[in-house]
């Protein structure tokens, strides 16, 4: 009776994802004031939202020539850049995997290298389709990320024209306070949620 | 030189009358005809050719919009008037330099078949330019121009090919109604465009404008935008340049048809059509992909606000070119297109501020 042969092979099969994606937006400021003056007033006010000059190693070459950047975080955990040079807002996430993934395989044959043979053939495929599963799942890494950011635009905006909002209030009250004296200034919301700011000036 | 002399007159002649009167482009297998031998045209033959040229040139240019009654101003009275293109005051009849001739001649060579192929009316029979061959081309004439574009349109509508349209960019009619054909720089287009100002060609052009804005509303399948980034890329360089050199020189009459096709613009089927484009793009390559139809957008914003300048002129002090812009404004309703446009932007790209 003849007697058959086993051989069992296993391997890891190993990728890399880098996944990254960014959206800009352009930053459109109402003159009011000066566009200096402006810029001033929209630098405090991110300041005082926690943004900050990027630091150390969070700065590419780019950010550390240039003195007009301001970063912070977004609730999604992306970073955001505000560009006062280039009037430009850009929120970027990115992220790192390793994904792994186990095949073995088992050869059978009449004699060693006859199973040898079919484990190595069989191996070969299985790290193929291996590969091919991680390919996949490394996609799917980068569309959940670049979903995330996706769906943090609305909040990430919201935040934004609040900040815009700040920096123009305070640019009407200076605006008002060269065309007279202030008398009144009135801070709220209309019933329907909407900012609203008063100004009296006497002339 | 006999044989020469009759393949001209009843070859070359019957092909010229049938490219500018019919649109029909021809081609049999018969010798070429040279360039530098004035022998081989008799007079006859030349005479009969520059009547066709001129009949030609006119009969396209009223079949193709000259018939139809259009506002226009006259720039020397500062009047506006109405009528068709026959009409319009101080309009000079076109003139032809030599090159006109040799133009032909160089179309006919190019569509002849190599004997023993049959005679035949091809459809698709598009010119075979050898490389080294320069097409003339003289901006000084306004009938060289004009008929230079109407070659370019009778050559486009049988053979779709883009291989040989680079040779036609030098015609400021052929940048304008074909702006995506042509990869031209800004500082490379305004010389030539701004010939289209001059007395002798400018009374043209309010007729000229149908046919653009129907060869424009092709680049706008399902009144989007096209898909084609480099397309939209080419349109708007033209198109920039050309509108800038039409406000700097005070004829705001002639930005009409630019109000005219943004008019055709659906912003929601565009911005479904930018999201099937898009699909399931990264964020940035979206952004990548929407450039180019943001900023020729931007184009129409910009009109928006140039009539946004023109209305805040005093009545007293605006001209016939003023009142006939912004009556075209009014018809097409340009402020809710001005909206449409500036939400397709935002879908696209939004803004803070």
């Amino acid at each position: 009776m003849s007697q058959m042969y086993q051989v069992r092979l296993a391997s890891s099969v190993t990728r890399s994802v880098q996944a990254g994606d960014a959206v800009s937006y352009p930053l459109r400021l109402t003159g009011i004031l000066p566009e200096e003056d402006l810029l001033e007033l929209l630098r405090q006010a991110l300041q005082r939202r926690g943004f900050v000059a990027p630091e150390g190693s969070q700065r590419s070459t780019a950010e550390e020539e240039n003195p007009q950047l301001l970063t912070g975080q977004g609730s999604a955990g992306e970073r955001i850049v505000v560009d006062l040079d280039a009037m430009t807002v850009t929120a970027s996430l990115a992220e790192e995997a390793d994904l792994a993934t186990e095949v073995d395989v088992v050869g059978m044959g009449y004699s060693r290298k006859q199973a040898a043979e079919e484990a190595r053939q069989d191996l070969e495929e299985r790290r193929r389709q291996a590969e091919a599963r991680l390919a996949r799942e490394g996609k799917m890494v980068q569309k959940e990320l670049t979903r995330r950011l996706a769906d943090s635009d609305e909040e990430r905006r919201g935040q934004l024209h609040e900040v815009l909002q700040e920096v123009y209030a305070e640019a009407l009250k200076r605006k008002a306070g060269e065309l007279g004296d202030v008398m009144e200034v009135r801070e709220g919301t209309t019933p329907d949620g909407q900012y609203e700011l008063v100004i009296k000036v006497a002339q | 030189m006999e044989a020469l002399q009759r393949i001209a007159r009843f070859v070359w002649v019957p092909f010229v009358a049938r490219l500018l009167l019919e649109g029909r482009v021809t081609n049999s297998p018969h010798s070429v005809l040279p360039l530098d031998e004035p022998e081989a045209l008799t007079s006859d033959t030349v005479a009969d050719v520059r009547e066709i040229i001129r009949r030609g040139v006119w009969a396209y240019l009223v079949r193709h919009g000259g018939w139809r009654r259009t506002r226009f101003v006259d720039p020397r009275t500062d009047r506006a008037g109405e009528g068709r293109l026959w009409q319009a005051p101080h309009l000079e009849p076109p003139t032809f330099s030599p090159g006109s001739i040799r133009l032909l001649l160089l179309l006919f060579n190019a569509t002849r078949t190599p004997a023993p192929a049959p005679a035949t009316m091809m459809p698709n029979a598009g010119p075979r330019f050898q490389p080294a061959v320069d097409l003339p081309f003289d901006l000084s004439k306004s009938g060289d121009v004009l008929l230079h574009h109407i070659v370019f349109r009778r050559l486009r509508d049988v053979n779709r090919n883009d291989d040989w349209t680079a040779r036609f960019a030098a015609n400021p009619l052929n940048l304008l109604s074909h702006p995506h054909l042509f990869d031209v720089e800004t500082a490379a287009a305004r010389e030539p465009l701004a010939r289209l100002l001059d007395d002798d060609l400018h009374p043209f052009l309010p007729w000229l404008a149908h046919d653009q804005v129907r060869a424009w509303s092709r680049l706008m399948p399902n009144h989007s935008l096209s898909s084609d980034g480099v397309l939209n890329q080419r349109q708007r360089q033209v198109w920039k340049t050309w509108t800038r050199l039409l406000v700097k020189a005070g004829r705001y009459d002639m930005l009409v048809p630019f109000v005219a096709f943004w008019s055709r613009l659906d912003p929601d089927s565009a911005l479904r059509d930018f999201e099937r484009l898009a699909g399931d793009c990264r964020l940035e390559e979206r952004s990548e992909l929407a450039r180019p139809w943001v900023e020729l957008l931007e184009l129409g914003t910009w009109l928006h606000k140039t009539s946004g300048r023109v209305r805040a002129l005093h009545p007293v002090d605006r001209e016939a070119v003023h009142q006939l812009f912004l009556t075209a404004c009014g018809e097409y309703d340009f402020d809710r297109v001005a909206a449409g446009i500036e939400r397709l932007i935002q879908g696209l790209r939004p803004s803070l501020g």
